[in-house]
């Protein structure tokens, strides 16, 4: 029996099927993405302070995350700045989560170390692990989880800080959200809330007396 | 030998191809064969039609097969159907007026394909045996849409230059490569053949979409930062299935055939793989995740009748389950076991595993129907063609350019001729009409959270020719 001949068409009908067939690369199309797609701003140097402002009291914190700045995370942070020798000072920070929605507190508060406050007003939040409710998740009802969380602020004036956030998303997404931003805005309102809370900012503003 | 490498050689290559895309409804592309591919077959694509064919001849059989052919889509998204459309002169986050092209207008894609088929059969010189063993892509696609050039290079809007389809598609490929085994037996005296069938399955899924973390079309935030961003998903997983089927002779000149084939996994099956994600200004990450991949099972039914010897009459059809597939959900890997829970609304449910996107599907069953003729011009050449229907399984909520389907009507024209000693040659040309669908741009997201995607509203065209050329090789 001679075979030959259906080794010979078998491999021509392969061989053009491999020349017809639609090759996709969809990954390279993901690196071009991000070959063309821009990087963060870096935030720029902060300047020397002559005195610290006090931003003890409660603030509207928002944390605008880098995959959409329109859709920050809210927490209320309750701050106790301690004033210390050479004009510097240490802070006290708690943040309470707040409903994406409502603006009503949701989940345990995360309590940070108190950490000191550099002359130029910037001081640095750390925490190892995060876990916000599915309430306080501006793109899903997931509960987010985060590792390695550290908020860089620079107080502004006593009514505002800002700056810029790092860390893992490692739930619903790996994420890294280095590039994120915050700015907190004191309220002025009553402590139950009757006040109102004030325009969030999610980031430094061109100029922050404003 | 020979024999050996043919069946490595056709195993590698289906391995490797993108498979067809002549779809009978929602992504099965079970095309091989071309005319002699039906229920009551005794062609080497019984192996899948209906394995019980594989008894109905003697000896030994050899079959190769590529399908080779062209697909044309066109996708039209009116500007009603951008999300967040600012006016020029405005300021805000979605899609800035003076770039409205970006997100509407035509998208199109021209993409040949090719597909093999390859299997082995024989009686093993036992009457009334057949068995037999085959490599092929019953479900898959491929798509590469073309770029919009408008937007080459323009780094306001990165993105744009994928096309106003790529908030569901860029560039991707599904395929399920079934390597099948299969054993059929005939009882004379019943003028009844039995067959069944194990299929091991490798399923792969490789795409890549447009998304942003809301799941809007919205290509910058309110200041102006880029919100743009994709997903590239890489999954896959071996499963089994079986097939079986019955094919009764009433008598001489009339064959009636049944077959079934199960879900793949007998039940919905994950992908195992990684979503590769940069969403706004963030880097590019990779998340371990597993995708909800249901498949359909599909029940066959035909009917072959010779009223005078030079001449076949075929009608056949299926009915495909495409109603299992409610949602293709990406899960995280590690939460998989909790299963992918979505309400009605399309939001993860609290209780599910934790829900990365969700992509609705909310498909429904489709069937179809073919009818067709052979004539026999001497004993060494067959002339055929044939006539089909097949119904669409994608409902107008969840149609988009990612898997487009429609209802649709194909034609067929064929020979089949001894070219040589114990070989023949088969040709098949189909030509596949489909019906133009339109959406009307949405006054609310049909999904929401997790589930929400961009309006998919607009004009969907499409049409696929293709060529079936096989060769069989009896001995």
């Amino acid at each position: 029996m001679n075979t030959r001949p259906v080794t010979a068409l078998t491999g021509g009908l392969v061989g053009l099927a491999l020349l017809l067939s639609a090759c996709v690369d969809p990954a390279g199309k993901f690196n071009d993405f991000v070959d063309r797609a821009p990087d963060a701003a870096p935030t720029p140097d902060a300047e020397i302070l002559s005195n610290i402002p006090d931003v003890s009291g409660r603030f509207l914190f928002s944390l605008s995350s880098v995959v959409d700045v329109d859709s920050p995370f809210y927490f209320i942070a309750t701050n106790t700045l301690h004033p210390t020798m050479g004009g510097s000072a240490t802070i006290t920070t708690s943040l309470q989560p707040l409903d994406y929605l409502k603006r009503t507190p949701v989940g345990d508060p995360i309590d940070f170390e108190t950490e000191p406050v550099s002359l130029t007003g910037q001081f640095e939040l750390t925490a190892t692990n995060v876990s916000l409710p599915g309430a306080a998740n501006p793109f899903s009802d997931s509960t987010v989880e985060l590792s390695q969380v550290t908020i860089k602020p620079t107080i502004k004036n006593p009514n505002l800080y800002c700056g810029e956030v790092t860390g893992m998303l490692t739930s619903p997404l790996m994420l890294d959200i280095a590039g994120s931003t915050m700015g907190a805005v004191r309220i002025t309102g009553a402590s139950d809330g009757s006040g109102g809370m004030p325009d969030p900012v999610s980031r430094c503003p061109a100029d922050p007396q404003n | 030998m020979r024999r050996i490498n043919l069946t490595i050689l056709a195993v590698a290559v289906a391995a490797t191809l993108a498979p067809g895309v002549a779809r009978a409804s929602g992504f099965l592309v079970a095309r091989f064969g071309g005319e002699q591919g039906h229920p009551t077959t005794t062609h080497g694509s019984a192996i899948y039609f209906n394995p019980a064919g594989l008894a109905l001849t003697s000896g030994t059989r050899i079959y190769a097969e590529g399908m080779f052919g062209t697909r044309t889509a066109s996708y039209y998204r009116p500007t009603a159907a951008i999300d967040n459309l600012v006016p020029e002169g405005d300021s805000g986050g979605g899609t800035p007026g003076v770039v409205s092209s970006a997100n509407s207008g035509t998208a199109t894609l021209s993409n040949p394909f090719a597909a093999p088929f390859a299997a082995v059969v024989s009686d093993l010189g036992v009457r009334n045996l057949g068995v037999g063993i085959g490599v092929y892509v019953p479900f898959g696609g491929a798509a590469s849409w073309d770029s919009n050039s408008e937007y080459t290079g323009n780094d306001m809007y990165p993105g744009a230059v994928d096309g106003v389809q790529r908030w569901w598609s860029i560039e991707g490929s599904i395929q399920s490569i079934y390597t099948t085994a299969a054993v059929s037996y005939y009882l004379p005296e019943a003028r009844l053949a039995l067959g069944a069938g194990l299929n091991v399955i490798r399923t792969e899924v490789r795409t890549i979409r447009a998304r942003n973390a809301i799941g809007t079309d919205d290509l910058v935030a309110s200041d102006g930062s880029p919100q743009e961003g994709r997903a590239l998903l890489d999954a896959h997983n071996m499963t089994m299935s079986v097939g079986i089927g019955a094919i009764w002779q009433p008598v001489d000149a009339l064959f009636v055939g049944v077959s079934y084939q199960s879900r793949p996994n007998f039940k919905t099956t994950n992908l195992k793989g990684k979503l590769t994600t940069k969403l706004g200004l963030s880097a590019p990450s990779e998340t371990d995740v597993a995708l909800r991949w249901p498949l359909p099972d599909v029940f066959r039914a035909g009917v072959t009748i010779r009223p005078v010897p030079r001449l076949e009459l075929r009608v056949f059809g299926d009915y495909v389950r495409w109603s299992v597939v409610d949602d293709h959900c990406t899960m995280t890997m590690s939460t998989m076991s909790r299963g992918c829970k979505i309400d009605d609304q399309g939001n993860a449910m609290s209780d599910g595993a934790t829900v990365v996107v969700n992509i609705p599907r909310r498909w429904k069953d489709a069937m179809g129907v073919r009818m067709g003729a052979s004539y026999w011009l001497s004993s060494a050449r067959e002339i055929f063609a044939g006539l089909g229907y097949d119904g669409s399984a994608i409902p107008d909520e969840t149609l988009g350019p990612d898997i487009i389907d429609q209802d649709k009507m194909t034609a067929s024209v064929g020979t089949r001729i001894e070219v040589a000693r114990h070989m023949r040659l088969a040709g098949t040309f189909t030509q596949v009409f489909y019906f133009k669908r339109q959406l009307a741009a949405r006054d609310e997201p049909t999904f929401e959270g997790i589930s929400r995607t961009p309006d998919q509203a607009g004009t969907y065209k499409q049409s696929v020719s293709v060529f079936n050329l096989g060769l069989e090789y009896l001995f």
